[in-house]
């Protein structure tokens, strides 16, 4: 037989007998890895699929108090004298929430289409920190009366009837009773009919449940309706992590009466965290319609209990000058619902959209007006309806009228008309009916950017760095000057180099005009001026003798201090007999000079190594 | 003080005058050459506003998004945008567009009631961060747009070196002037720190556009479902994959979803993930 068929008998003979397997001994069974625990304190629940090889993870049915989180599955293929079983278990971890009896099971599986069934466990939960005997047999009677879980979520309404439009309080509330949590979400709030709005900051506080101490986390929004009828709030769903003690290790009898301590305990990892998913019941609300009885025709929606305030500026005007109406509403209610206050006559105005801003719960507007008559003499009075349901009445607030001086145009100034989009008066608030529907767009196209954001980013900052170059160089500059004035040997040495240029340049110029006694005398006197500067000498002091020893004293080679001592002698000779100056000369001396600057500029001189 | 430093403080001082004037014109006015587009934008914006007007949402639409096409972006545009998919009923491109219309336009009352109503509709709540600074920041920081913060950025640090010359050159103020720069400097550093993180965070938020998306394990169409995630839901892209994109919700799971299923933020361009 060869190699390849002995492979095929192997692997027929392992798929028949697994397949016999399957048919034989599939089994259905689900265990436990403890059968007492206490409130809050996971269990490992594993159901276990004996000889199959796959098998789904089964939707749990589970009693109340009690939460499953899946946790993975896992295949077993055992091969034992030549008999080869697989098994497929699915792990779960169960987290009780109050004390009690669970039974758990039996669960029904569609395994390779046919049923099978599982047998069923119960699981004695008893109280975190309950009587020692308790906790030691778990004997907690099944049918013992339904205590309250120890962790649980409540939907609150500020009522239970209410009308469209009206803003109601809502809390979420979740309540804890020994037990640790962390990374609350803030629930997620079904409300088929409402709109919700965000919730405000969590508030954590302790209450007393039948001499039970909870301690819960109230999350709190606004609702209003948006239809009416028998409408429903809920149900809430709340995710968080419970935490666990994990007594899987085994710590040091000496450390663990400090480490079980739950700062170190956390520190160490002794705690794990189960994700736990909690569910408030929905909340039943009766939403009524607005009474048609009295209705102001001028009403727009809004309900609750507003008070209304306004002020126009400037009263002193000219024909055609814009006025500002600033009204505000505020109060106790729905404040999506306020519509702009109407003037009660705009007969001889032109009265432009409002701007509209939203201060808490109070809602500004900003009105501009154009007075396009000579002889209006107040703007006229601002009146606001809306339905108070805690009167359950329609109620009108107006303020004004607000008189104007007009002052009288000057002669040949007719009323300035400013220009405007089309249709812009039309378009405003109050097509829109508030709760139900959204905003109205917008007219103005704004302002249009054709830059991606990062890019229009840099247009902003860039310029700081030529600031920052800018900073710098006033820095650099300021330092300078303020070392040259502190420094009198610096300065006279950065002197030196701009005085010589300065007299070279005056030197040239005689030296053009042929004049050979003020030509040696400048030339004196700008050697021994840049001599003097560069070495911080005095200049008067400064003879051939001195300048010889200033040169040996630099290291300068020897053609350069006989080219010094020569440019002094020169000049003394034609200083005191002026007829010897001729052009020749005058222009070897000035080489010499500019030659002996350029030299002591360009080399260190041990002078400057010193200083 | 030498004439020369004089000299290079009113430079600096004539420079962060022209810096402001620069800036503030780039907030409020269009660039000269941009000046022809944003006409022809703005026709087609009065053009799609009348559709919507007339109750042609899908025209409407049309119209808006062959600005947006064409490289524009406005407040205003993206807004119509949202409010047209939302009259629509398409709950998901709505929320995007309005996210869209937040980071140009933050502080707009009617996008926030707007954005409110839509994310009721699909019971969306926004998860709070768990570090109570982050949610002041994060606060503060949704109330501006990126534009501005920068311009602040630059102010704060124009200001400070303006202190910081004061200081340097008039040796009576120099208490005074190091102290505000002092101040100007931090505060130029947290904008800068809160700048930076606002762009990089922003790169990855996307909206979940089609309703009821699967988010699985893996990625893969075999893997097991982890949870279901509502259209219109914010989430930050972590990882890419072939068509698949690994997310994260707000409240901190993660799990993959397809890569159609997703619009990115920003506000570049429209293609999808």
């Amino acid at each position: 037989m060869t190699k390849k068929n002995t492979l095929l008998y192997f692997l027929t003979t392992l798929f028949l007998y697994s397949a016999v397997a399957v048919a034989k001994d599939a089994e259905f069974r689900i265990a436990v890895d403890k059968g007492k625990t206490t409130v809050g304190d996971a269990v490992r629940l594993s159901i276990i699929f004996d000889g199959v090889k796959n098998a789904p993870a089964q939707d749990l049915s589970l009693p109340r108090g009690l939460q499953a989180r899946y946790l993975g599955p896992s295949t077993r293929i055992s091969v034992i004298n030549g008999v080869v079983s697989s098994s497929v278990t699915h792990r779960y971890i169960l987290i009780p929430l109050k004390a009690g009896a669970f039974q758990v099971g039996p669960f029904t599986a569609n395994v390779g289409g046919s049923n099978l069934h599982s047998n069923a466990i119960t699981i004695a939960v008893s109280e975190k920190g309950g009587t020692g005997a308790q906790q030691q047999n778990g004997s907690v009677a099944p049918d013992a009366a339904d205590p309250k879980e120890s962790i649980f979520l409540e939907i609150a309404p500020e009522k239970n009837k209410l009308y469209l439009n009206e803003s109601i309080a809502v809390v979420v509330k979740l309540y804890a009773a020994g037990l640790s949590l962390k990374d609350i979400q803030p629930p997620a709030l079904s409300a088929e009919g409402f709109t919700v709005e965000n919730y405000e900051e969590p508030r954590q506080s302790q209450e007393i449940i039948n001499g039970i101490l909870y301690h819960t986390v109230e999350f709190k929004t606004r609702i209003f309706a948006t239809r009416t009828g028998e409408l429903k709030i809920g149900p809430a769903l709340l995710e968080c992590s419970l935490l666990v003690k994990n007594d899987q290790g085994t710590p040091s009898p000496t450390f663990d009466s400090l480490f079980r301590d739950d700062f170190f305990g956390d520190f160490f990892g002794m705690y794990k965290s189960y994700p736990l998913k909690l569910k408030a019941e929905e909340v039943a609300i009766a939403v009524l319609a607005l009474p048609e009885e009295n209705k102001p025709a001028e009403f727009t929606g809004a309900v609750g209990d507003f008070t209304l305030t306004a002020t126009v500026e400037p009263r002193n005007i000219r024909p055609g000058d814009p006025v500002t109406l600033k009204t505000r509403v505020g109060g106790y209610g729905n404040i999506h619902s306020v519509a702009f206050p109407k003037l009660e006559n705009e007969e001889g105005l032109k009265v432009y959209p409002p701007q509209i801003k939203d201060e808490g719960n109070k809602r500004n507007f900003e009105q501009i007006i154009l007075i396009q008559r000579d002889n209006i003499k107040e703007i006229p009075k601002v009146h606001f309806t809306f339905f108070n349901p805690t009167l359950q009445k329609y109620q009108r607030t107006a303020i004004g009228p607000f008189p104007v001086i007009l002052e009288t145009s000057l002669p040949g100034q007719s009323l300035q008309k400013l220009i405007e989009p089309q249709d812009t008066a039309q378009v405003s608030a109050g097509r829109e009916e508030f709760g139900k529907d959204i905003t109205f767009i917008k007219d103005p196209p704004g302002m249009f950017r054709y830059l991606p954001g990062d890019a229009r980013l840099w247009r902003f900052l860039y310029p700081c760095g030529f600031m920052f170059c800018l900073f710098a160089a006033l820095c650099a500059i300021h330092k300078r000057d303020s070392k040259i004035a502190s420094d009198i040997m610096l300065a006279r040495r950065l002197r030196a180099p701009r005085q010589a240029r300065k007299n070279i340049q005056h030197i040239k110029k005689l030296l053009e005009d042929k004049k050979g006694e003020e030509f040696y005398n400048a030339v004196h006197s700008a050697v021994r001026e840049y001599l003097g500067d560069r070495f911080h000498l005095a200049s008067l002091s400064i003879t051939e003798d001195v300048a010889g020893k200033i040169c040996e004293n630099a290291a300068a080679p020897e053609g350069i201090r006989k080219q010094v001592m020569h440019i002094f002698r020169e000049s003394d000779r034609v200083r005191y007999s002026p007829q010897d100056a001729d052009a020749e000369t005058m222009r070897t001396t000035f080489r010499n000079l500019c030659f002996l600057i350029d030299y002591f500029e360009k080399t260190k001189t041990t002078h400057d190594k010193t200083s | 003080m030498t004439r020369r430093v004089k000299a290079s403080f009113w430079l600096l001082l004539m420079a962060a005058a022209a810096y402001f004037f620069y800036c503030l014109r780039l907030l409020a006015v269009p660039a000269p050459l941009e000046e022809k587009k944003t006409l022809r934008h703005a026709g087609f914006f009065q053009t799609a506003n009348d559709l919507y007007k007339k109750g042609d949402f899908e025209g409407a639409i049309k119209k808006y998004q062959e600005i947006e096409d064409e490289g524009a972006m406005s407040g205003p545009l993206f807004y119509n945008l949202g409010n047209a998919f939302f009259r629509k009923g398409k709950i998901g491109w709505a929320v995007l567009y309005y996210k869209k219309a937040g980071r140009l336009i933050p502080r707009d009352t009617e996008l926030r009631t707007n954005l409110l109503v839509v994310k009721s509709a699909i019971s969306v709540q926004d998860a709070l961060p768990k570090n109570p600074l982050r949610r002041i920041l994060g606060s503060s920081q949704r109330g501006m747009a990126v534009d501005e913060m920068a311009f602040l950025c630059g102010f704060l640090s124009t200001t400070s070196t303006l202190f910081l010359s004061c200081g340097l050159l008039w040796r009576r103020l120099r208490k005074p002037s190091w102290s505000a720069a002092g101040a100007t400097i931090i505060l130029a550093a947290l904008f800068a720190v809160l700048l930076c993180q606002r762009i990089t965070a922003e790169k990855n938020e996307a909206v979940v556009v089609v309703k009821g998306t699967p988010v699985r394990f893996g990625p893969h169409e075999t893997t097991a479902v982890f949870f279901e995630i509502k259209e219109g839901t914010e989430v930050v892209i972590i990882e890419k994959k072939d068509r698949w994109i690994k997310i994260m919700r707000p409240d901190g799971k993660y799990g993959w979803i397809r890569d159609n299923a997703l619009q990115k933020i920003n506000n570049e361009n429209r293609s999808s993930v």
